[in-house]
């Protein structure tokens, strides 16, 4: 059990020592609190120690900055005016920045104007429609003469190589199979077989 | 502007100085930090104003001074990671030499000590508060807390020095 479970008014206290000693107890808790520091030995010292801590915060002195401080900044700031110098065309250009950019808006909207008037279709005579509808025409003859040409070597090639033998063949056997012309062939209608042993009667 | 600007720094330099000493306890990391925020300061010259220069300057100090701290902090990291750090540790001056410590008592010391050991926001409230004086209103618009939080920190900040200091304080006064 320690000594604060023993007499709860010393923690009580303990709380209430910076308090105290800003002055900011009202009447009823600093009577409790003299009451008790009067008795309690030990809460007591600890009033002398948060007083004497207090005395020495208070006696610590604000101390004096030397001048190569201060001195050593506005030696830094000697190269200030130079800078500045420079940077007098850099104001400048702070204040036409906007007037800049107006000009170059205004010189992009120009350029492209004058490179959409250059592109854009120029007027047509009826001389050049017939022109181009002959060149057209002429066109697609020349295509279809092509294409005709190109089938027609393409046959001959095929059936000069006897890439069509086979088709040939089975054209012709189907022929011979299934056409009615076939089957009534003049081969067939000749003189039926005399049966065996058969003769005129 | 030059003229005016160096006027307004020397008002405020020494209060800058003052917080980052013993926000850090050390002379040259101060004078570091100072110098930082008067560049700064110079860069905003033209935003800053009477009113809101104070609450500024304060507010950028102690951020220089926690950057400062983090800088430590890695750096030791660094050397110790290295392997032989604790014999280049030895070489770094963290702690104030004798010429560079404020004339004080051993107390006064081990105060510094323990004051520049504690956490933010408790070290730079109390700093604030019990060594540059500085009202809680003040002090709760430059740290941007409400006032009530100000006032909590201040005494939990203060009863954790006593915590670190009951030693010392003992030694010296029973």
């Amino acid at each position: 059990m320690n000594r604060f479970e023993k007499n709860p008014n010393c923690l009580w206290v303990r709380e209430r020592i910076e308090s105290f000693l800003d002055e900011e107890l009202g009447a009823d808790a600093l009577t409790t609190f003299h009451s008790h520091v009067d008795v309690c030995a030990e809460c007591r010292r600890e009033l002398d120690r948060a007083k004497r801590v207090l005395q020495e915060l208070h006696a610590l002195p604000e101390l004096y900055c030397p001048d190569r401080v201060v001195d050593g900044v506005m030696a830094g700031l000697e190269e200030r005016p130079r800078a500045a110098g420079r940077n007098r065309f850099a104001d400048w250009f702070g204040v036409l920045r906007p007037a800049l950019a107006g000009v170059f808006v205004l010189l992009v909207v120009v350029s492209a104007l004058w490179v959409l008037d250059r592109t854009r279709p120029q007027e047509i005579t009826p001389a050049e429609v017939a022109e181009a509808e002959a060149e057209l025409i002429w066109t697609i003859a020349y295509l279809g003469d092509i294409s005709r040409q190109s089938a027609m070597t393409a046959a001959t090639q095929a059936f000069d190589t006897g890439m069509l033998q086979p088709v040939r063949r089975a054209v012709d056997a189907a022929f011979e199979t299934e056409s009615p012309a076939n089957r009534q062939s003049p081969r067939n209608q000749q003189s039926p077989k005399t049966p065996p042993g058969g003769g005129s009667v | 502007m030059t003229k005016k600007f160096r006027s307004v720094a020397d008002q405020h330099r020494h209060r800058v100085y003052t917080f980052a000493y013993y926000s850090l306890r050390n002379r040259e990391e101060a004078e570091d930090v100072t110098q930082e925020v008067l560049v700064r300061m110079w860069k905003n010259w033209e935003e800053l104003n009477e009113a809101t220069l104070p609450a500024w300057i304060n507010r950028v100090t102690r951020n220089a001074c926690i950057d400062a701290v983090r800088r430590r902090r890695a750096y030791r990291t660094r050397v110790v990671a290295t392997g032989d750090g604790e014999e280049m540790l030895q070489g770094i001056s963290i702690e104030p030499g004798p010429d560079a410590t404020v004339e004080a008592s051993e107390l006064r010391e081990t105060i510094q000590g323990a004051l520049a050991s504690l956490q933010e926001p408790y070290r730079s409230i109390v700093i604030l508060r019990e060594i540059q004086d500085m009202k809680y209103e003040e002090i709760s618009k430059n740290l941007e807390l409400p006032l009530n939080t100000v006032k909590s920190y201040l005494h939990r900040g203060r009863r954790m020095l006593r915590e670190k200091l009951t030693g010392t304080l003992d030694h010296e006064s029973f």
